[in-house]
């Protein structure tokens, strides 16, 4: 069985499952932001007939998406969540200023472990399927049932197997590597299906690429998207982990619906255009687009790794008069790592600006929205219109590096080509 | 004389789009300052029904000895059924495959802007001209196709047929570099296709049948020679329902005889239909091109037939005269023909019935030919 139905089997508590089963599956984290907020009537309608949370401890809440609330609706909204999680007695509640972006959140804080059945009330959290779990988005009425029943139905997804081999290039990363699977799968090339991204290639990346590309697998339509646990993940977790795991180094078992197999040595920096992340070019076909806005940040490219990079390839530049960069570290953690590397001091010395732990523009929430007209190269995962702003605004998605190497410019640049 | 031609129309509506090619043909030449020989021969069941052979004499050793390519009408007509499936009192198709080893089947898939797609009568907008653009390399000489040529049909004698499938090692790994070079061809200078991702994507049922592990086994082991290709590997019945949901994800799709004989007519569905699909037939010496239709016995004889497979066969096989002879004015004849077929349904020109038109294989085929010359 590929790597998804024997986690799914083994929270079912069954041998074995297939394709299209119905099961019912022990959940061992589910997770929720402001989305709570959206529940809330749900639970206490559930808890009015005695319905009540199952497992508080295997609960995690946070505010993510308007951190510190821009206005008062957001404020209401925070304080109504605030008030449940005392009410309830959810202990993992993480407000404003412990947090972070939710799926870099519980992975920091060692909640998700290999071979796990982890749900999220985020369409991102196939993120945390670079640990080796059953990482899924669900709505907010789906967790709340799944909080009291601490069980949740679902339909065993057939499995697509990806193997990639080969070392990535200088000034590419794993980014890159994520666009290319959406070029491979396009945006919706993997609806309904769990991915299993295996191979040399995948295991010399570091935990923070992984995760890259477990997030934007959900572009490809991916149910979840997991990377079998090896050392890396192990190291990862070590003085993280909240629980015992187990690290198997099997080889893939046997059946995929489908499989691709990929090298990494010759990918080059890549960019989504608008209309939607599928449509993927290499940086040099867009070389030289005035560009007037760079985002670095949330929970794609949003890691230490990242602001390192940019760090890395901005000092001694200055970011360019034409255009400006804001920077978001993914969480309160990642903001101390970052600050304690000297990368935050670089990055602000070139003029970039620094904005709180959160999802900021990436939603089009706050923290830098775009202008009718306006152009941004973002590293984020979504570039439909209006996404972060302006219905019209245009959104390029690419990496790091070719982020920052784009402020540098005030245009659209193969981070290879700077200097 | 700069190459001399076969063409065989064959049954049906074979002679009536042969017609069109040729005249397509000789238009093009004169433009690319090209000289054809062209030599017609009388073949298919229609002709046996009146002369109790297959083609005329002399029509095999002239496509073996002293043609450079043979452009192909179709062959078939109801209740011609032969007995046996054997050298020269068999197939026509299967002779000429066999006999002049044309091992690789080649089926672009493009869908051209202005191409109505027709299902059930309807049109429908399923797919934008960007998502299809794919080539089906389909092995031509080995799987079922090689058993049946030597078995008896069944009578009303025979309880249990078997059909006997041949896969080789040699062959898998001809047809499967093919493939890979095919899609280094298309990803060009540049190394990469405009908007989509090169790849080479193995079709089969390995999960079943021990010839397609085989040819599974093939393919992974020729993927590590070109290690730079990326690839995918499907079962068929997960591809056909993916080549209708996104056809965009794939780029060269390689497949086994049997299980490429019935994705390249789905597959048409994504290009106009059956009449707009060219197909050529290549072996490392000689080249068949032929419209991928049959004789289509309901509308022979009515002038109705689309000729765009017939044409865009013609492109094809200048472009495989100009691979093969370096003379790049077959190139640019073959470049013509193609951006003549392409500009002519970009505009609302003429179409046959089979697109919802009024027009006559004749008013098409003249339409692109004034595109060519003008």
């Amino acid at each position: 069985m590929p790597l998804a139905q024997t986690i799914l089997a083994h929270a079912a508590g069954v041998s074995e499952v297939k394709e299209g089963d119905t099961i019912e599956a022990e959940v061992d984290l589910a997770f929720l932001h402001e989305s709570l907020g959206r529940a809330i009537g749900a639970l206490d309608e559930l808890a009015a007939v005695g319905g009540r949370i199952k497992e508080p401890d295997k609960v995690v809440v946070l505010l993510d998406h308007w951190v510190p609330a821009p206005k008062e609706e957001s404020a209401k909204n925070h304080r109504r969540i605030r008030e449940f999680v005392k009410k309830v007695g959810i202990r993992h509640f993480y407000d404003v200023g412990r947090g972070g972006i939710c799926h870099q959140l519980v992975a920091e804080e060692g909640f998700v472990l290999p071979g796990s059945l982890v749900i999220g009330s985020d369409s991102h959290t196939t993120t945390l399927g670079a640990l080796g779990a059953f990482a899924m988005g669900v709505g907010p009425t789906d967790i709340a049932g799944a909080l009291v029943e601490g069980k949740i139905w679902l339909h065993v997804p057939p499995s697509i197997g990806v193997e990639v081999e080969g070392r990535l290039a200088p000034m590419v990363s794993a980014k890159d590597l994520a666009l290319k699977f959406l070029e491979m799968l396009n945006i919706n090339g993997a609806e309904g299906r769990a991915l299993e991204v295996y191979g040399s290639g995948i295991r010399a990346i570091g935990m923070d690429g992984r995760f890259t590309v477990s997030n934007m697998a959900a572009e490809a339509g991916a149910v979840t998207c997991i990377i079998p646990a090896d050392e890396t993940t192990g190291k990862y977790l070590r003085g993280r982990a909240r629980g015992k795991y187990f690290i198997s180094n099997a080889d893939p078992a046997p059946g995929f619906e489908w499989s691709a197999h990929l090298n990494i040595d010759d990918l080059e920096p890549l960019i989504a255009a608008p209309p939607n992340p599928g449509n993927v070019k290499a940086v040099r076909e867009l070389d030289g687009t005035p560009v007037d806005q760079v985002y670095i940040g949330s929970c794609t490219n949003g890691r230490i790794e990242d602001i390192k990079v940019a760090a890395k390839i901005i000092k001694g530049h200055k970011v360019s008069s034409r255009t400006r960069l804001i920077v978001s570290p993914a969480s309160q953690r990642t903001y101390i790592d970052a600050i304690r590397s000297g990368a935050l001091e670089t990055l602000v010395k070139a003029g970039a600006v620094i904005i709180s732990p959160g999802c900021n523009a990436c939603f089009g929430g706050h923290q830098g929205i775009l202008a009718s007209g306006e152009v941004c190269l973002s590293t984020t995962n979504r570039n439909f219109p209006g996404r972060m702003g302006a219905k019209d605004a245009v959104i390029y998605l690419a990496s790091p590096a070719t982020a920052v190497a784009t402020a540098i410019k005030g245009k659209i640049t193969d981070p290879r080509d700077l200097r | 004389m700069n190459a001399k031609i076969v063409a065989l129309g064959g049954d049906g509506i074979g002679p009536e789009v042969m017609e069109e090619g040729l005249r397509v043909l000789s238009a093009v030449g004169e433009v690319a300052g090209l000289e054809f020989d062209v030599r017609n021969f009388k073949c298919g069941w229609q002709y046996f029904q009146d002369h109790t052979r297959l083609w005329e004499e002399g029509t095999f050793e002239a496509c073996k000895e002293w043609a450079d390519a043979i452009l192909f009408g179709a062959v078939g007509w109801p209740g011609a059924r032969p007995k046996t499936w054997g050298t020269y009192d068999g197939s026509v198709i299967l002779d000429l495959r066999y006999g002049l080893e044309l091992y690789a089947n080649i089926r672009p898939v493009r869908l051209l802007p202005g191409v109505p797609i027709m299902l059930n009568k309807k049109q429908v907008e399923a797919w934008a001209p960007d998502d299809v653009d794919l080539v089906i390399v389909r092995e031509n000489l080995e799987d079922l196709y090689f058993g049946a040529i030597s078995t008896p049909y069944p009578t009303d004698m025979t309880d249990v047929q078997v059909d006997e499938r041949t896969t080789s090692r040699k062959g898998s790994t001809r047809i499967i570099r093919f493939a890979f070079e095919e899609a280094i061809r298309r990803a060009g200078k540049a190394g990469r296709r405009k908007g989509h991702s090169s790849s080479v994507t193995c079709v089969d049922k390995s999960n079943a049948f021990p010839g397609c592990a085989l040819f599974r086994d093939v393919f992974e082991k020729v993927a590590k020679e070109f290690k730079r290709m990326p690839t995918m590997k499907y079962y068929v019945d997960a591809f056909q329902l993916a080549l209708l949901q996104d056809p965009a994800r794939f780029d060269v799709v390689v497949t086994p005889n049997f299980i490429g004989d019935i994705v390249t007519d789905l597959a048409a569905l994504l290009q106009g239909g059956l009449g707009m699909a060219p197909s050529a037939n290549i072996g490392d010496k000689k080249a068949l091109f032929e419209p991928v239709h049959g004789s289509a016995p309901d509308i022979t004889g009515k002038g109705i037939a689309n000729p765009t497979g017939m044409i865009l066969s013609v492109g094809m096989m200048l472009g495989w005269l100009g691979q093969r002879s370096g003379d790049k004015r077959f190139t640019k004849a073959s470049e013509l023909v193609n951006s003549a077929v392409a500009e002519h349904y970009a505009s609302p020109g003429p179409k046959t019935p089979d697109l919802g038109g009024k027009a006559t294989t004749n008013e098409v085929a003249g339409a692109i030919i004034k595109l060519i010359t003008h």
